[in-house]
C-alpha cells in the first residue's frame, strides 16, 4: 500500500497552513500551538511508556527542567532562543538520565512511585531556589521571539512549533521501526532473553528515558513562549498525569494517537467548561472508560475501523487485500517444504551463520578449548547448586551436560550466560574471564544460548525475533537512525535478509510474518535456535532443545546440531532425551546435586555405576528426592 | 530538651499516619502487586465523612471512626472492581496506575461537590489543650494517633498471621496460582485486602484531621508521602512501614524546624530515591531470586 506514503507528507505540509484559515488567536495560539508543544512531550513519553513498557509519573519534572533552563537563560543571560532551547533539551536529557536510573532496577509500583518522587523533588526545587527560578513568583519577563524579519510571536508561533512537532514525531517513528525500537520491545517483553541476545539493558533503558526527556525538554523550551510566563504550580504531579492521560486516550505507539490524545486533553476542559464544577469527574470517568473499553486508545479504534472499512470495500469488489494479520498457526502453508525437516542438511541458508574468528584461536582448530570453567561454584544461601564444576567446550564439538532434575544443569547455563554470578571459580572464554560479565557482553563475545522454558518475544513476529538476535550487526548509532541515512537503511535490509536466511536454515522460512506466540511449541524451540545463531556464536548453549518435541522434530534438532558442529561451533547440550545425547555428543558430563559424577565419551558414561545409580536411584541416594529443574 | 521531645513526638505522630497509609499499601501490594494511588483521597473522604458524623450529626468521635471505616471499606470494593481487576487482566502497569489515579480525581471532585472546597476544622475528641508532662507539652490527639495506629497495625498483623483468612492472604501473596489451586478464592482475597487497606486509610483521615484541617485537598500530599514510606520501609514488610513512617515523619519535623519549612516535604523523597538506588526492596525488604 503506497498510498499513505504520499498522503501523510502531503497532509503534514497542508497542516502547516492552518493559521491562514483563521486569524483567531484562541484557535491558533491557545489550541493548535499548545497541541504541537504537548504532542512533542507525549511522543517522547510514548518511548518510555508505549515502547519500553515502563511507567513515568515524573515527566512534568523533565518538562520543567527544559522550560526553566530556557526561560532562565533567555531572561537572565539574554541568550537567543535556539541556544537556550538546546540547553533546555540538554538539561532535560540529563534529568532523564537521573529518572532512568531507577528504571534499571525497578518496575511496577516501585518505578511509578520513584518517578512521582522525582517530579515532586523538581517542583519543590523550582519553588524554593528563589534566586535562580524566582520561586513562587515565576518567570515573567521572557524576551519575545523576534529576530529581524522573523517573528514567532502570537499566531506565528505555530510556524515554529508545528515543524518541530512533525520532526519530533518523525524521529520517534524512525526510532520505533529501527533496531532501537526492537531493542525497547525486546526488553519490555523479556528482559533476560533480550540481554542474552546481546542487548544492553543499561544502554536501551537509559536511552529511552534520555531520549524521552530530550523531547520533554524541547517541549518545555517551547512551552515558555506560549504564555510568556512559567511558574511552579504548572509543573505538578497533575501535569505528569495529564501527559499519561493524553497518551492513553490517544493510544500508545501511534503518531495519530499522540496527536489526537493531546488535542483531546487540551480541548476537552474547554468543551466541558459549562460543567466546570464536574470537569474532573468527567475526566476521570472518561479515563476509566478508555482504560476499560478501549485500551488501545482512539487511534486503535480508528485503525480497527479503517481496516474494517477497507476489508468491507475490498470484499465488495472481490479484491483480496494483502494480509497484514498474522496467519493462524497450523495453516496449510506451514506444511510446505522444510516443515519439520530443517534445511540444515541441504545447506540451504547455512551461509547465514557467520563463523567468527576469535583472537588467539585457530578458527579451523577443531577441538580447541573455547569455553572452560574451573571450579565453578554457586550457592543460593546454604544450597550449593553447582559445586566446583570443571567443563570444557571445544570448537566443533558437542559437550552434553546431563543429570537428574535439580542437578544444576540449567543453573550452569545461567552461570555461563551471565544471568547468575558465580560464588566461586572461574569461566574463561577466548582469553577472557566471564565471571563478572553481563549477559549482553557474553552474547557479544560469542556465547549464545537458548532457554529451557522457551523465552521468545511472543508479541513480535518470527522474523523480528531473529532480528533481535542480529542486534549486534547494527553498527550505526542513534544519529543515522534518526536521520534515516542510507547506511541505516542498508543495515536494516541486510539484517532482514540474513534473518530470513537463518529462518530458512532452521526450517521456518515460510513463517517469518507469524506472531512468535502463535507458533507451535516445537517451532518455537527452533526459532530460539535461529535467534541464538543470529548472534554469530562461537559457542552455543542449548538448554533442552528437544524437550516437548515430537520424534520427527527431535530428528530435525539432531541434524541441526550436526550442521552446527560441522561449522566449527562449540555446543553445550543439556538434554533428557538420551538417544539424542548419545547420538550427537563428543563428550558427556554428568551432574548430580551440583557435582560432576562422571565425564567421558557417551558409551563410557552409559556404563558408569554412579551415573546409573543417580538416574535410577540406589541405596546411596535413597530418599533424596530430586527437586524440579 | 523539652522542645526536642515535643518535636520528636510530633514527628512520631505524623510518622504513624504515614505508616498507617503505607501499611495499607503493603496489604494490597502483597495480594495484587498494585498500590492504590487514590489512597490519599480515601483518607480525605474518611475525614470528611467523620466530620459530618461527628460535628454535623453529633454522634461522637467513635461513631465518626466507625462511619469512616464503613465508607472506606465500600470504597475499597469499588476501587478493586472498577480500577484494579480490569487492569490486572491487561497486565499493564500504566493501566492500574492511571485507573486508581482516575478514581482519586473523581473522589476529590465528588468531595468538593459534597462538602465544598473549603477546609474546616475537626474538633479534637480529647480536646485541643496540650497536656503538661513536666516541661513537655503534648497534644492529646498526637497520643491518640500513636495509640490507635499501633493498635490497628497490631490487630491486622495478628489477624494476618494467626487466622486462616490471614494465611489465605499470605498464600495469595506468595503465589496466586498455587493459592487458587489450593482452593483459595483469589479474587475475593484481593478484594478483601483492598477493603481492609481502604478502611485503614479512611480511619487515618479521622485520626489526622484534628491536627490538620479537613478538606478535599488534605489527602493528596499525605498519600504521596506514604508511597515514599512504603518503599523506604519495604512494601512487603509490616515492621518496615512503621520504621519508614517514623523515619520520614521525624526527618520532616527536623527539616521544617532546622532548615526551612519550604523543604519540609523533600527529605522523604530524597530518602526514597537513595533507598531505591541502594536497596530497592526497602530497608526491611528481602530480595527474591528470579528463576529463568
Amino acid at each position: 500500500m503506497a498510498r499513505p506514503r504520499i498522503v501523510l507528507p502531503l497532509l503534514a505540509v497542508a497542516c502547516c497552513f492552518v493559521p491562514l484559515l483563521t486569524g483567531n488567536e484562541y484557535y491558533v495560539h491557545s489550541v493548535l500551538s499548545k497541541v504541537c508543544v504537548y504532542t512533542i512531550v507525549i511522543a517522547g513519553l510514548d518511548l518510555v511508556v508505549g515502547y519500553s513498557g515502563d511507567v513515568s509519573v515524573g515527566h512534568a519534572g523533565l518538562f520543567a527542567a527544559g522550560a526553566y533552563t530556557t526561560a532562565i537563560l533567555m531572561w537572565k543571560l539574554h541568550l537567543p532562543f535556539p541556544l537556550a532551547a538546546l540547553a533546555g533539551i540538554a538539561i532535560g536529557a540529563l534529568f532523564g538520565l537521573l529518572l532512568g536510573v531507577p528504571a534499571l532496577r525497578l518496575s511496577g509500583p516501585y518505578l511509578a512511585v520513584a518517578t512521582i518522587a522525582f517530579g515532586l523533588i523538581v517542583q519543590t526545587f523550582v519553588n524554593e531556589a528563589v534566586s535562580l527560578t524566582n520561586g513562587s513568583q515565576g518567570i515573567r519577563d521572557i524576551p519575545p521571539l523576534r529576530y529581524g524579519p522573523i517573528d514567532f510571536e502570537g499566531n506565528h508561533f505555530y510556524y515554529l512549533v508545528y515543524p518541530l512537532m512533525v520532526l519530533s514525531l518523525l524521529a520517534v517513528h524512525r526510532l520505533a521501526v529501527s533496531y532501537w525500537g526492537r531493542a525497547f520491545a525486546a526488553l519490555k517483553e523479556n528482559a533476560v532473553a533480550a540481554e542474552c541476545s546481546g542487548i544492553s539493558r543499561y544502554r536501551y533503558k537509559l536511552g529511552a528515558f534520555i531520549l524521552s526527556a530530550a523531547f520533554a525538554g524541547l517541549g518545555g523550551a517551547l512551552f515558555v513562549h506560549i504564555d510568556k510566563y512559567i511558574g511552579p504550580p504548572t509543573f505538578s504531579e497533575q501535569l505528569s498525569i495529564l501527559f499519561l492521560i493524553a497518551l492513553i486516550f490517544g493510544g500508545v505507539r501511534s503518531i495519530a494517537g499522540n496527536i489526537i490524545g493531546t488535542f483531546l486533553v487540551i480541548v476537552l476542559p474547554d468543551v466541558f467548561n459549562a460543567v466546570a464544577d464536574y470537569q474532573l469527574m468527567i475526566f476521570g470517568g472518561l479515563l476509566l472508560f478508555t482504560l476499560y473499553f478501549v485500551p488501545q486508545g482512539i487511534a486503535g479504534v480508528l485503525q480497527a475501523a479503517t481496516r474494517w472499512m477497507l476489508r468491507g470495500r475490498a470484499g465488495l469488489r472481490g479484491l483480496s487485500l494483502p494480509h497484514r494479520e498474522p496467519m493462524p498457526a497450523g495453516d496449510a502453508r506451514l506444511a510446505g517444504p522444510g516443515d519439520g525437516a530443517p534445511a540444515a542438511a541441504g545447506g540451504n541458508g547455512v551461509d547465514a551463520i557467520a563463523t567468527r574468528t576469535l583472537a588467539g584461536l585457530d578458527p579451523a582448530g577443531r577441538g580447541a578449548g573455547l569455553l572452560t570453567t574451573h571450579d565453578l561454584t554457586i550457592a543460593f544461601g546454604g544450597l550449593v547448586a553447582v559445586n566446583k564444576l570443571n567443563l570444557e567446550i571445544r570448537a566443533g564439538q558437542v559437550h552434553a551436560l546431563i543429570g537428574p532434575n535439580g542437578s544444576g544443569k540449567s543453573t550452569t547455563v545461567n552461570l555461563l550466560s551471565g544471568i547468575y554470578r558465580p560464588t566461586g571459580g572461574s569461566i574463561r572464554f577466548a582469553g577472557r574471564d566471564l565471571e563478572r560479565a553481563s549477559p549482553h557482553l557474553i552474547s557479544r563475545l560469542g556465547v549464545a544460548r537458548t532457554f529451557q522454558n522457551v523465552a521468545l518475544f511472543g508479541e513480535m513476529t518470527v522474523l523480528e525475533n531473529v532480528l533481535v538476535g542480529l542486534h549486534h550487526t547494527f553498527k550505526g548509532g542513534l544519529l543515522p537512525v534518526l536521520l534515516g541515512t542510507r547506511r541505516a537503511r542498508r543495515e536494516e535490509r541486510e539484517a532482514r535478509r540474513r534473518a530470513q536466511a537463518l529462518l530458512a536454515f532452521v526450517g521456518l522460512g515460510a513463517l517469518g510474518a507469524e506472531r512468535a506466540r502463535s507458533l507451535p511449541y516445537g517451532k518455537q524451540r527452533l526459532l530460539e535456535i535461529a535467534r541464538a545463531l543470529a548472534q554469530d556464536p562461537a559457542v552455543i548453549l542449548l538448554d533442552e532443545p528437544a524437550a516437548g518435541l515430537t520424534s520427527g522434530e527431535i530428528a530435525a534438532v539432531d541434524a541441526l546440531i550436526d550442521t552446527l558442529r560441522a561449522r566449527g561451533i562449540g555446543i553445550l547440550l543439556i538434554e533428557h532425551h538420551m538417544d539424542l545425547v548419545m547420538a550427537v555428543s563428543d563428550e558427556v558430563t554428568v551432574l548430580d546435586f551440583g557435582q560432576r559424577i562422571a565425564r567421558g565419551k557417551p558409551e563410557e558414561v552409559q556404563r558408569d555405576e554412579r551415573v546409573i545409580s543417580a538416574y535410577l536411584g540406589t541405596t546411596v541416594h535413597q530418599g533424596a528426592a530430586a527437586a524440579d529443574a | 530538651m523539652a522542645d526536642l521531645i515535643q518535636l520528636i513526638l510530633s514527628g512520631v505522630a505524623l510518622g504513624m499516619i504515614y505508616a498507617l497509609l503505607a501499611f495499607g499499601y503493603s496489604i494490597t501490594f502483597s495480594t495484587s502487586r498494585t498500590i492504590n494511588f487514590a489512597q490519599g483521597e480515601f483518607l480525605m473522604l474518611g475525614a470528611l465523612t467523620g466530620l459530618t458524623v461527628d460535628a454535623r450529626l453529633h454522634l461522637g468521635y467513635v461513631m465518626a471512626v466507625a462511619a469512616a471505616a464503613g465508607v472506606g471499606a465500600l470504597l475499597g470494593v469499588v476501587l478493586e472492581r472498577v480500577a484494579i481487576r480490569p487492569a490486572l487482566r491487561t497486565g499493564s502497569t500504566v493501566a492500574w496506575v492511571l485507573a486508581t489515579v482516575a478514581l482519586g480525581i473523581v473522589a476529590r471532585n465528588a468531595a468538593e461537590r459534597i462538602w465544598g472546597t473549603d477546609d474546616s476544622s475537626f474538633p479534637a475528641p480529647l480536646g485541643s489543650e496540650p497536656m503538661h508532662l513536666g516541661p513537655v507539652r503534648v497534644l492529646p490527639q498526637e497520643v491518640l494517633i500513636i495509640g490507635v495506629a499501633a493498635l490497628i497495625m497490631i490487630v491486622v498483623e495478628v489477624f494476618r498471621r494467626r487466622s486462616i483468612w490471614g494465611k489465605a492472604v499470605t498464600a495469595v501473596a506468595a503465589d496466586n496460582e498455587a493459592a487458587a489451586l489450593a482452593g483459595i478464592n483469589v479474587p475475593v482475597t484481593i478484594t478483601a485486602s483492598f477493603v481492609i487497606s481502604s478502611a485503614i486509610a479512611a480511619v487515618s483521615g479521622v485520626l489526622v484531621a484534628p491536627l490538620t484541617l479537613a478538606g478535599p485537598t488534605m489527602g493528596t500530599l499525605l498519600g504521596t508521602k506514604a508511597y515514599a514510606v512504603a518503599i523506604v520501609g519495604g512494601l512487603q514488610s509490616g515492621i518496615g512501614v512503621i520504621v519508614g513512617g517514623l523515619l520520614i515523619g521525624l526527618c520532616e519535623q527536623f527539616t521544617a524546624r532546622y532548615i526551612s519549612t519550604g523543604y519540609k516535604d523533600t527529605p522523604g523523597f530524597i530518602l526514597l530515591i537513595l533507598i531505591l538506588l541502594i536497596k530497592p526492596a526497602g530497608i526491611f525488604g528481602k530480595r527474591s531470586i528470579k528463576k529463568v
